[in-house]
């Protein structure tokens, strides 16, 4: 590899280092954002699995979607944090009596980590589609469409479970 | 600058219809050129494209529009509420139907805002409910379908003589029944070899056997029959075991917009193999002008390309199989100062007798779970309302149940009740087991008012007149959707039905027949029993646009079997 062609690839490296903050959601100084918006998710969807990359993803197009949801994401936190709530069910009654405009921010949050999905009409795009949490609760009966990832005929039997949450 | 192709038969239009004659023709040694308005697409794409897309009930957001040859763009169903707790509406329309819920557009796979196109211009007391989705491109519309494969009954072909309704065919079904057979073979039809009577008689068994049910499916037939209600197992162009190089079905539960492994028929199967027999496909070809001679004999078509470039096109014979929309509005545009109100013409019936499917649903949570979405989009339908002495009052129907799967539905209507946590799951879980949606297609009457012309006042990318249909919906076809919904409130009550919701509204199904009939007289038909223009010995219709009775079932299978009768008038014309 020739001066010339070794230079170019280390150009090339430092563009995609550049680039990776904004397709991985990385971004330095969002670390504490990152980390307030991922903590709140693990309460508000009860799990505390959630995936790391996913959570930066949904909050850089949270942030895309509405210029206040940062702050409004930290003021959710916060109250959450303050009052010592460990349950998102307690958390949203609280709030739907309190406050509707942190309401709005929780259950807005609770839907993109469900469905997948963020921003209105439009402008709503697919930010995950295989790991949206509203497969988990059905997860034995039926598989997100377009793989599925059953046996073959696994149709023709009765779901185990029928309708008991797995 | 103008190009000049020529070859022994011109296909214009390569969906289902066109690939099929093409196939079957270059296989008998002709020469056939196939031109296709719309693009080629990847299968591969039209999935991701799909898992991409943020509204995943509109089945036309796959399949982005071509710039020079669009198709309807409705997006009827940007699912997406704008606020995580806007209501979601009861009672979705899980129809293949191009009516809006939201009235704003999603976005497109790729990120650019796709917004109605207003392409197919809509009039008339019942607009809405003819608002069709097709696509134009390589393939063709069945590329996202329910592949179900029926065959017409044999009094759907003589309604007038039999109930004093409508319009007869002049042929029967004993003259298509081969024809149904080979396009069985042809397509890869799975169906109930089991002495299942589905009133049209058979010399040959399904190709396949019929897939096994769906837990769903077999629960409401168990509910339903013996009662007043026949529920069947559907024929579909759907493999049950490995046919004809593709493999069998494996329940992706995908088949609109897409079936992702093409265990379901689409058209691009025959396109491949038209061209694997040295057909030639012109993609991106818009066919604006189909020439006629002194002799009353197709001389040209002349297509534009995407620069906007005219070209000619010759041929012996021409075959127009580009749907029942975009045929007769081809040979509308098409006049001369011979032919002032368009080719093929002469009687006035080119662009009139517009029909559909029109259909009505119901949804309801049942008591018991039965989890749709398990196995492919439809198994099943409930067929003792398709034929019988009524018909000479009301319109006969066909009901089916819908096995989509219901979790993004589900889960944004418990999104919608502000759940969260535990109660968010369980809700999620409760209703995508118990919730049932049940469609209905219904018979309708030819009537000439309900027409398509080419609009005077709206043109596309290349300057071509859009197409304008005029619509209304009569007596005939509201008095059996009346008697349809007495027949859901039955069904809803046999499953201890709760959360009912009742969809009146009629909807259009995308079975566009009527526009350019089929009769044994020139003076009030455009086709023969062949579907050779009566004006033009050298130009044939390959469309559901010939259908001069609409019936109760999905036409693709006899615009299959159509097809392959032109193709036998083809070969033995060479």
């Amino acid at each position: 590899m020739d001066r010339r062609r070794i230079l170019r690839s280390v150009v090339w490296v430092v563009a995609a280092a550049a680039l990776r903050p904004r397709l991985g959601g990385a971004l330095p100084n969002n670390e504490a954002a990152e980390n307030t918006f991922f903590d709140l998710s693990r309460l508000l969807t009860g799990r505390a699995d959630l995936d790391r990359q996913a959570s930066s993803r949904l909050l850089l197009a949270l942030e895309g979607a509405d210029g206040a949801f940062s702050s409004r994401m930290a003021a959710l936190a916060d109250f959450a944090r303050t009052h010592g709530f460990t349950a998102v069910e307690l958390l949203a009654v609280a709030l739907d009596a309190q406050d509707s405009q942190l309401a709005a921010v929780l259950h807005r949050i609770i839907a993109a980590w469900y469905t997948g999905v963020v921003g209105d009409g439009p402008a709503s795009e697919v930010i995950e589609y295989r790991y949206a949490l509203m497969f988990e609760p059905v997860a034995d009966a039926v598989s997100p469409c377009s793989y599925c990832e059953f046996a073959p005929l696994h149709w023709t039997s009765a779901p185990s479970g029928l309708s008991e949450l797995a | 600058m103008t190009e000049s192709l020529s070859a022994d038969v011109v296909v214009v239009g390569a969906g289902l219809a066109g690939a099929l004659i093409a196939s079957q023709l270059s296989l008998a040694g002709a020469s056939v050129l196939l031109l296709e308005a719309g693009p080629r697409i990847q299968r591969w794409r039209i999935v991701e494209n799909f898992r991409n897309s943020p509204a995943k009930d509109d089945y036309m957001l796959p399949y982005p529009p071509s710039r020079i040859a669009p198709h309807p763009e409705y997006h009827a169903y940007a699912g997406v509420p704008p606020s995580a707790t806007d209501v979601m509406p009861a009672g979705q329309r899980n129809r293949n139907s191009g009516r809006s819920q939201y009235q704003s557009a999603p976005a497109s796979p790729g990120g650019a805002h796709r917004q109605p196109n207003n392409y197919l211009i809509l009039k008339g007391a019942d607009a809405d409910a003819y608002a069709q989705q097709y696509i134009r491109a390589a393939g063709g519309t069945t590329w996202h379908w329910a592949a179900a494969t029926w065959r017409y009954l044999p009094n759907d072909f003589r309604l007038q003589s039999t109930y004093g309704v409508g319009r007869d065919w002049p042929i029967g079904y004993q003259d298509l029944e081969p024809y149904y057979y080979r396009a069985e073979v042809e397509l890869g039809v799975s169906g109930p070899n089991d002495g299942t009577d589905l009133g049209s008689p058979r010399s040959q068994p399904y190709p396949m056997d019929a897939l096994p049910l769906s837990y769903n499916d077999r629960r409401f037939a168990q509910v339903l029959n013996g009662r007043e209600f026949t529920v069947v197992s559907e024929p579909v162009a759907r493999n049950s075991r490995p046919y004809d190089r593709r493999p069998t079905c494996c329940g992706n539960n995908n088949c609109m917009p897409i079936c992702p492994i093409a265990a379901m028929y689409n058209g691009i199967i025959h396109v491949d193999k038209a061209e694997r027999a040295g057909a030639r496909l012109l993609t991106d070809a818009v066919v604006y002008r189909v020439e006629v001679d002194a002799r009353e004999r197709v001389r040209a078509v002349h297509y534009l390309d995407a620069n906007g470039r005219s070209h000619q096109v010759t041929g012996k014979y021409l075959v127009l199989a580009a749907n029942g929309i975009e045929t007769p509005k081809l040979l509308l545009i098409s006049a001369d100062k011979r032919h002032p109100g368009g080719i093929a013409n002469s009687s006035d019936q080119v662009g009139r007798n517009m029909m559909d499917h029109p259909g009505t649903g119901i949804s309801f949570l049942a008591r018991e779970p039965l989890w749709p979405g398990r196995g492919p989009m439809e198994m099943t339908s409930i067929i003792n309302f398709r034929d019988g002495a009524f018909r000479s009052q009301y319109a006969a129907k066909k009901l089916h149940l819908n096995n989509a799967q219901q979790t993004r539905k589900a889960a944004l209507k418990a999104l919608s009740l502000g759940l969260t946590g535990r109660g968010l799951d369980l809700e999620i879980r409760r209703r995508s087991a118990h919730l049932v949606n049940i469609n209905s297609f219904h018979d309708l009457l030819p009537d000439p008012e309900n027409r398509l012309v080419a609009s005077t006042e709206h043109k596309d990318a290349l300057g071509i007149p859009q197409p304008e249909v005029t619509y209304t919906i009569g007596d005939y076809t509201r008095k059996s959707a009346r008697h349809t919904r007495e027949l859901y409130t039955t069904i809803a009550r046999l499953f201890g039905a709760t959360e009912i919701e009742f969809d009146d509204e009629f909807a259009p199904n995308n079975h566009i027949m009527g526009s350019v009939i089929m009769g044994s007289d020139p003076g009030t038909s455009v086709v023969d029993g062949q579907c050779r223009t009566h004006d033009c010995e050298n130009l044939f219709l390959a469309t559901s646009g010939v259908m001069p009775a609409a019936g109760t079932m999905n036409c693709s299978l006899t615009i299959a079997a159509l097809s392959l009768r032109i193709a036998d008038v083809l070969k033995e014309s060479r």
